[in-house]
């Protein structure tokens, strides 16, 4: 039966027929009509894919993973991929030979071109090397080249004369193509996922191994790029603001329109009275997907806290567990003046917090240490998921903010590092900053006195005195990130009032104060420390020389965590920066400030502990642990998905949403994801044909059946599609981060 | 889906899970890991030469960044053993050279008629690897490596020995290399379908154009 909504989309596409395609299909049935463009996209798709493997394999593109690699991707084995490779390549073109013998295509210019690249590309392919006095080619290298860009400049060719051909528009197609590509990327996805799973539970386990190494390294194929995204995105407060002023002269020109065109859907979303975006029509969407991706973000936060321990060892993990927090907390416990033993430790203000949750929960030591780091996870996604609530009104970006924040390099290399005091402090920065923007927001302090006033100045004064005793190095950190947050205000909006900027004063000097008193009064308690981190922040001054090996530090850091590093975590939060400078608001303020500091930040910090002759640390890690690279990471996905929806959206979408019922929006995507999860599960299965069957027939059929069936929803099913891709991508990468604790607890104690 | 066939899948992930016996891997101090080995060419006859290149590493620790690998230099012999199903021979303390890349060394073995022949997998042989670094003793591999045992998927030990062409009598064609039943199976599919869709195409195009 075929849906109302294709209905819908085949009446839609009625404008677009031409006289003679009207005449093509005749003599086919409806189905077969349908069939067409699907096979003709779907071998598009397959020759795309495995062609762009066979590029990737003959680029040789290395990356560091614990040691050197070089990156060698192959589906199933470097035969079967070539075969697949060229037998998609056969279909695709002999599907468009038959659609173009019956009227259909591309101009034959275009047709031509894209034949001719191909051609040359076998013919340099199976000439495997090409030598003339001294001209020698590798003919195998530029032969995949040129395959792979003929075979999709054909594919671009044919889509761009899509709206005259096919009896789908244009904007579906694409929207199809989308939806393909995700479907061969989505079980390796989940076929590393697998993988990871069953190894926190056996760490022996190489079942599913293969295809967590493709994963793996189609994941670092940007690792080339990850140093340079790193700088990129800490540097953005000076390169962002240039980048904007010479597209603001080009203002008169095209690419300025387009430019603007791209920014305009991706900024602040309009919103209702109750927070949620102003259409209408994407509101039920909005409120539950934000609500199941806040909670989904919480239950990935649980699972990657607890991923070292599923196997049950008898061991904590993390450099700082033991020596910076059991064994204190231990000596404490079995103290009779405990207060007094947590005063000589290193971090007091946290050691008595523990002590505080073991009175509480009655739980032994090890336990509240062993949960601490799950905790850290759930409050830094919740604080977080609040400030962008508070910050941009957006559920639905804050969900993503939460998960983003759950995901990101904080929750790896917190549990690796167990630096939980630190982890400790980024909370509490991130709710100072919630109640401070919320008070902004109200303007509470515009009015005259009252409770609420001294409510939120009261709030604000123990977070940040809070950072300060639990961890100083870090408060110091915050006290400029806040100082330059206040100036950037007031620079930026010109609409903080006198009495505000008088509370953010008393704030500074109420902590300035508290760090005086401190050395004066208690030297032997909270002064020392204080002390110590003076001395630290005063070493780069002293050797400023050593400012100049930035670089390298950070190459080296790259290096070294880059099982830790996402290049498309990045890649996202460079792109999310660039709209964050672009727009005006509380929270891009607070947002540029943070990686303003953070880069000046990491560039003092990065020579400490250095050793260029053989070198081993750095304390750059610090630094990139308060680096704020989740929110913008969020709002660039966001935006980018934003584009991808305003670019692929057209008036038919818009009346079967309306239309629809909330369970049609999560229906085919639950569909696509029963359906991923088995064909994942047939390619663990090892067995070729097996294999093959599953990912190009099966895939093929289930997926188009799905689409027709659900054509309606292509849209939002697309971006919600690729969001999970992403976040599957992440996780993976956060289980990679996290596999080495399985064996090894990296814990020190001296 | 029925609740049988989830619980049938979860039991046999279950058992999946628990089928491998679990080894803890841990990355030992004064340890040499080889973590690349590549043979080249993979088809060589009796009497060819084979260039073995493989990497090798140790590791430092940082109590907070971890385990840095740094690349061993200095190595000047090492074992190998070519295995294939039934026989093994073991070539002890060859001289190997480093490459341009720090850690990397290579070596080239001639094949000789008292190798096992057939489908040969090159391995650098278990703690045949020693050097001192700055006054500590490293040795390793702790297991015997080949490309089946590294992470790095871009190498590949596996050679094929040919048997020797007898040269008395006239030389016979040399059978090509046939190619498994499923290259076959799978050319033979896409041929069908290729036709099929070339079928289709044509008596599409043949038919009156209504419209028109």
């Amino acid at each position: 039966m075929k849906s109302k909504h294709a209905e819908a989309d085949s009446s839609l596409a009625v404008g677009h027929f031409s006289n003679k395609t009207l005449g093509i299909f005749t003599g086919s049935s409806q189905k077969m009509k349908d069939l067409w463009p699907h096979l003709f996209l779907w071998s598009g798709i397959v020759s795309f894919f495995f062609g762009f493997l066979a590029v990737v394999n003959t680029l040789k593109i290395g990356f560091f993973l614990n040691y050197p690699r070089t990156i060698r991707v192959n589906m199933f084995s470097p035969t079967a991929d070539l075969y697949i490779w060229f037998g998609s390549v056969f279909i695709f073109i002999v599907v468009s030979l038959i659609l173009r013998h019956s009227g259909l295509g591309v101009r034959p210019t275009y047709f031509g071109i894209a034949l001719s690249i191909m051609f040359l590309g076998f013919f340099l392919l199976f000439a495997q090397k090409i030598s003339h006095l001294s001209l020698t080619l590798d003919g195998q290298a530029i032969g995949t080249l040129l395959i792979f860009l003929g075979a999709s400049i054909h594919l671009v060719f044919h889509i761009a004369r899509w709206s005259q051909a096919f009896s789908t528009s244009r904007k579906t197609a694409i929207t199809i193509v989308i939806i393909y590509f995700c479907s061969l990327a989505f079980p390796i996805e989940l076929s590393a996922s697998t993988f990871w799973i069953i190894c926190a539970f056996n760490p022996a386990n190489t079942f599913g191994k293969e295809k967590a190494l493709l994963e793996l390294q189609l994941s670092y194929l940007a690792y080339p790029l990850l140093s340079v995204s790193y700088l990129a995105f800490l540097f953005s407060w000076i390169w962002v603001p240039i980048l904007l002023l010479i597209v603001n002269k080009l203002r008169k020109t095209r690419f300025w329109e387009g430019f603007a065109r791209l920014l305009l859907p991706a900024g602040r979303p309009s919103v209702d009275e109750n927070g949620l975006p102003s259409r209408g029509t994407t509101v039920i969407w909005h409120k539950i997907g934000s609500r199941i991706m806040l909670l989904s973000s919480l239950l990935i936060g649980i699972f990657m806290a607890y991923y070292p321990y599923l196997h049950s060892p008898r061991w904590l993990v993390g450099t700082d567990t033991y020596w910076r927090y059991l064994d204190p907390l231990q000596k404490i416990v079995e103290s009779e003046s405990s207060w007094v033993v947590a005063l000589q430790e290193r971090h007091p203000a946290y050691l008595l917090i523990l002590l505080g949750l073991k009175t509480i929960t009655s739980a032994s030591s090890f336990l509240v240490v062993k949960f601490m780091p799950m905790v850290s996870v759930l409050l830094l996604a919740s604080a977080t998921f609040w400030l962008v609530k508070v910050g941009l009104k957006n559920g639905y970006l804050a969900s993503l903010a939460s998960i983003f924040s759950v995901l990101s390099i904080t929750t790896t290399e917190g549990i690796y590092t167990g630096i939980l005091a630190n982890w400790f402090t980024l909370i509490l920065w991130i709710l100072f900053f919630v109640f401070f923007l919320k008070a902004l927001e109200k303007k509470v302090f515009q009015e005259k006195f009252t409770n609420a006033q001294l409510g939120y100045f009261s709030i604000l004064t123990v977070l940040s005195l809070g950072i300060f005793f639990v961890h100083p190095w870090t408060w110091g950190v915050f006290l400029v990130v806040f100082i330059c947050y206040v100036g950037l205000t007031v620079l930026r909006e010109r609409s903080v009032g006198w009495k505000t900027g008088l509370v953010a004063m008393l704030i500074l000097l109420l902590n300035v104060g508290s760090a005086i008193l401190s050395v004066l009064l208690l030297p032997k308690i909270q002064g020392w420390r204080l002390v110590e981190t003076f001395s630290m922040y005063e070493w780069p001054f002293q050797h400023y020389g050593s400012l100049l090996s930035f670089w390298d530090v950070l190459s080296f850091l790259v290096r070294v965590w880059s099982v830790f590093l996402s290049p498309l975590f990045f890649f996202l939060a460079v792109v999310g920066i660039v709209f964050v400078m672009s727009r005006r608001g509380a929270i891009e303020n607070l947002i540029i400030s943070w990686t303003a500091i953070a880069s000046i930040g990491s560039i003092l910090v990065a020579p400490m502990g250095y050793w260029p002759p053989i070198p081993k640390f750095t304390e750059l890690f610090r630094m990139l642990f308060v680096t704020p690279l989740q929110m913008p990471a969020a709002i660039g996905f966001y935006s980018i998905m934003n584009v991808v929806r305003h670019l692929l959206s057209h008036g038919s979408d818009e009346k079967s949403m309306r239309r629809g019922t909330t369970s049609s929006y999560w229906l085919p995507l639950m569909f696509l994801m029963f359906h991923y999860a088995i064909i994942s599960g047939l390619l663990l299965t090892d067995f070729l044909v097996l294999e093959l069957i599953s990912l190009l027939v099966l895939n093929f059929a289930v997926v188009t059946v799905l689409l027709s069936r659900f054509r309606g929803h292509l849209r939002v099913c697309v971006t919600s599609l690729v969001m999970l891709l992403v976040v599957f991508s992440l996780v993976n990468c956060c289980f990679r981060g996290l596999f080495s604790l399985l064996t090894d607890p990296h814990f020190y104690r001296p | 889906m029925n609740l049988r066939l989830v619980s049938l899948l979860m039991l046999c992930s279950a058992l999946l899970t628990l089928a491998a016996t679990p080894i803890i891997y841990c990355q030992a101090e004064n340890q040499l890991y080889v973590v690349f080995v590549n043979a080249n060419p993979e088809d060589v006859e009796v009497g060819d030469e084979v260039t073995i290149l493989f990497r090798v590493i140790y590791y430092i620790e940082d109590i907070y960044l971890g385990n840095i690998s740094k690349p061993a230099i200095g190595l000047e012999t090492s074992s190998f053993q070519l295995s294939n199903a039934t026989n093994s021979m073991m070539l002890s303390d060859v001289a190997i050279k480093p490459t341009e890349n720090a850690g990397e060394y290579t070596v080239t073995l001639k094949i000789e008629s008292n190798f096992p022949s057939g489908t040969i997998t090159v391995y650098v042989v278990e703690n045949s690897l020693s050097i001192v670094i700055e006054k500590v003793h490293y040795s390793g591999p702790p297991i015997r490596v080949s490309s089946v045992e590294t992470d790095d998927t871009s190498d590949y030990s596996i050679v094929k020995v040919l048997a020797p062409v007898p040269t008395p009598t006239p030389p016979a064609p040399t059978p090509a290399p046939v190619p498994s039943s499923w290259v076959f199976a799978l050319i033979i599919i896409i041929v069908v379908i290729g036709a099929i869709l070339v079928y289709f195409g044509f008596k599409i195009s043949r038919k009156p154009h209504t419209s028109e």
